[in-house]
């Protein structure tokens, strides 16, 4: 009986990834990505695009083609090396796809996330000792928010996968261990680094162990990153953006904001596809 | 450029207040299609299931849980201060949350701290 909930999170998986790859496919999008060379693999996500892919994908996958060639978020354009700045920080995640699964990475990026993430909610409800109906209850009642989300090139799979191992671990009251999947997590999305801090901080002072304040490194990364690099979330830009329309009622163009943060982030792949 | 403090202030709280709504209720944020849609009831429904769980999870266990996934519904509530936010897609972030406080409402293990 254990196993129910598993099988139906591996079925609800499954139909998540089919039904995405089903709608990208018939939209003409392939599973496999070009990465011989930066120009091949930004003109094939322009005009054909990939299994998985939306409008911030572009930006994640950049640097991480980078982290692919280079160990570094460098990229070679027309012999001219550049630091691929934006989100370079997050964009580490899709790398260890990259290599094992080379041009496939999207689809295997999308299947082992969206199976990831449905087993470790069935996980985590066996560490609450949830019972195994009740947990496949579960799985269907939050089914409706995630079967969009989910199987994207995105950044929301690993990090509500981490989040998961750490609330379990907390749970196992592995409470040193379960900051480890937190810092990664926040390493990943700037958000998380917030609660990894405050989590840091509330070991701190249950076991007066200063070790604990490596949970300041990655808000500390992020908010370094921020000053010296340009707005990685681009939090101030969308604020400006909606002060601008919203409260002075005029109208913002969308060119100007992309040249502005061009300029602002050193390089931006527009440049690169115009050449 | 002239700011004024005062109403845009109230603009700001106004925004911030919807979209902490928006995100434990109603992460499609469609108010108005709400009495039309069974299926937007649904997330209220939802939403209601999960604050009853947090409340629960409070009488019995630590704060420590509620308080990081308040602060993290507070962090996606400002993100966009003149504006609403993709609140369906800041969502997903928080399920892994809510599915710990409905379960934690659920099981008899009362050992969670």
């Amino acid at each position: 009986m254990k196993v129910l909930p598993y099988l139906f999170a591996g079925f609800l998986a499954s139909v998540m990834v089919g039904l995405k790859t089903y709608e990208d496919m018939s939209k003409g999008r392939g599973i496999y990505l070009e990465l011989q060379d930066l120009n091949g693999t930004i003109k094939q996500l322009k005009n054909k695009g990939v299994v998985g892919i939306s409008k911030d994908t572009y930006a994640y996958l950049i640097p991480a083609y980078g982290y692919y060639k280079n160990l570094l978020p460098v990229v070679e354009v027309d012999g001219k090396r550049y630091f691929a700045s934006y989100r370079f920080l997050s964009s580490w995640v899709f790398v260890p796809f990259m290599w094992l699964f080379k041009g496939y990475f999207p689809l295997a990026y999308i299947i082992f996330f969206a199976f990831a993430f449905m087993l470790g909610l069935v996980y985590l409800m066996e560490g609450l000792r949830v019972k195994p109906q009740i947990s496949t209850l579960v799985l269907l009642i939050t089914f409706p928010f995630l079967y969009y989300h989910i199987p994207r090139l995105l950044l929301e799979g690993p990090t509500m996968f981490l989040l998961i191992l750490f609330l379990r671990l907390f749970l196992d009251k592995k409470y040193s261990l379960a900051l480890l999947p937190l810092i990664f997590a926040s390493l990943i999305r700037g958000e998380i680094s917030v609660i990894c801090a405050l989590y840091g901080l509330y070991l701190i002072l249950k076991t007066k162990n200063l070790i604990y304040s490596v949970s300041a490194i990655p808000i500390t990364a992020h908010a370094i990153t921020s000053q010296y690099l340009g707005d990685q979330s681009f939090f101030y830009f969308w604020t400006y953006r909606n002060y601008v329309m919203n409260v002075l009622g005029k109208d913002f163009r969308m060119d100007e904001i992309h040249n502005c943060a061009s300029e602002k982030l050193g390089f931006y792949p527009q440049k690169v596809s115009d050449n | 450029m002239e700011i004024n403090l005062v109403k845009e202030g109230k603009l700001v709280l106004y925004n911030v207040a919807k979209n902490f709504f928006n995100l434990i209720f109603l992460p499609t944020g469609k108010f108005t299609l709400l009495l039309k849609s069974p299926y937007l009831w649904f997330f209220v429904v939802y939403g209601i299931f999960v604050v009853c769980g947090i409340f629960r999870f409070l009488m019995f266990n630590s704060s420590l849980i509620p308080l990081l996934y308040l602060i993290l519904v507070a962090i996606y509530s400002i993100y966009n201060p003149f504006g609403s936010i993709h609140s369906h897609r800041f969502k997903v972030v928080l399920i892994p949350f809510e599915v710990f406080f409905l379960g934690s409402w659920i099981t008899k293990r009362r050992d969670i701290r």
